[in-house]
């Protein structure tokens, strides 16, 4: 991918922001999920994004876990209930996820709009000098 | 053949704005990157700079630099405005020169066809 | 006149802005000599030209071998993929073929002009 290096370069911000877009994506299909008290809560996740080794755009550098304790909730009733009436609810905020969802929905698309232009520039590079 | 004043500055000016594109590119790829620094390619001035002078205009590099200006809450410093608005001119004005590089081999071309 | 034709196309040739590269090749005396042939030609202005344009069309030769070699270089970066920007080598392969080009009608020319002397004299 490097003679077309912008393109590369685009195309590892789409795949970045791909992966953050889907994280995030299951972190709110998952909010509801309930846990034992045994078990862990779901815990969210986040892509870190970190510059790529070569210098030519991004990478993911590691994924962050959000708390496994989460939220305990107390409702008897619930099947899953322990023997005090507690159940474990991820710590998730639908708020903030939906503004995670925002930027990682723009970085995406920026990047996108790279790959896009950056195509046509090399088109024109290419024709140079034909009949 | 090709080291005329005009035809050396076009040729300045394809590898300042190519340079320009990858930098671009790899701001918005790390849009959310934290710590990240916004790299800026710099070449117009050295250029106009060279020619006023009465320097070869092949003797100017494209040098790319940091910006300083500060970081948002995320860590990074790219303005996402800013960068895309840059690209389109950068993209614009790389095939604008192609155009003009493009134009000088026509008449050459023309001279041989004519000869 | 068929003898000012060729003549006047390499003048032509020289006269391009943008084309500096023709008196570029070798130093604008070897065309210039020609355009002094028109008429009196005598054996003198037919040695005269005939080798300051040997000399012009070798340094040409040698710069047109120079702008291939880059091409060349350049077209090896394009296929193991470490080429940076591909206008680097459409400009230098466009270069080396239009340069080549160049050279052999400015060649062509001078050697077409050159006959026209010598069935004039015979």
């Amino acid at each position: 991918m490097s003679i077309f290096n912008a393109i590369g370069t685009a195309a590892s911000g789409v795949t970045v922001y791909r992966k953050y877009l889907d994280a995030v994506s299951d972190n709110i299909a998952n909010m509801d999920n309930v846990s034992k008290t045994s078990e862990n809560a779901f815990q969210a996740r986040y892509v870190i994004a970190q510059q790529a080794q070569d210098g030519n755009g991004v990478q993911v550098g590691g994924i962050a876990l959000g708390s496994a304790e989460g939220v305990l909730s107390y409702e008897p009733d619930n099947p899953m209930a322990d023997t005090e009436g507690y159940v474990r609810r991820p710590d998730i905020d639908l708020g903030s996820q939906m503004a995670q969802l925002m930027m990682a929905q723009r970085a995406y698309q920026a990047n996108l709009s790279v790959v896009d232009r950056a195509r046509e520039s090399y088109s024109a590079a290419i024709q140079l000098g034909k009949g | 053949m090709f080291d005329d004043v005009s035809s050396s500055s076009l040729k300045v000016a394809v590898a300042g704005l190519s340079a320009r594109q990858n930098a671009i590119a790899n701001n918005i790829a790390n849009i959310e990157t934290p710590g990240y620094q916004a790299r800026k390619v710099k070449f117009e001035e050295a250029l106009s700079g060279a020619v006023a002078n009465g320097r070869s205009p092949s003797t100017v590099t494209p040098s790319v630099q940091n910006s300083l200006e500060p970081s948002r809450l995320n860590g990074s410093n790219v303005n996402l405005d800013e960068e895309t608005l840059s690209h389109i001119d950068t993209t614009m004005r790389y095939q604008l020169t192609l155009r003009a590089l493009d134009s000088k081999y026509g008449l050459i071309r023309d001279a041989i066809k004519g000869a | 006149m068929i003898m000012t034709s060729p003549i006047s196309a390499i003048s032509a040739l020289s006269g391009l802005s943008g084309v500096g590269g023709v008196s570029g090749i070798g130093g604008a005396g070897g065309v210039g000599g020609l355009d002094g042939l028109p008429g009196a030609g005598g054996a003198g202005a037919v040695s005269g030209p005939n080798t300051d344009f040997a000399g012009m069309l070798s340094k040409g030769l040698e710069s047109v071998q120079a702008s291939q070699t880059k091409a060349s270089d350049l077209a090896v970066q394009v296929a193991n993929g470490t080429l940076q920007d591909p206008a680097q080598y459409t400009m230098a392969s466009t270069e080396a073929a239009l340069g080549l080009q160049l050279t052999m009608a400015v060649r062509n020319k001078a050697v077409e002009a050159f006959q026209e002397i010598m069935r004039m004299q015979a």
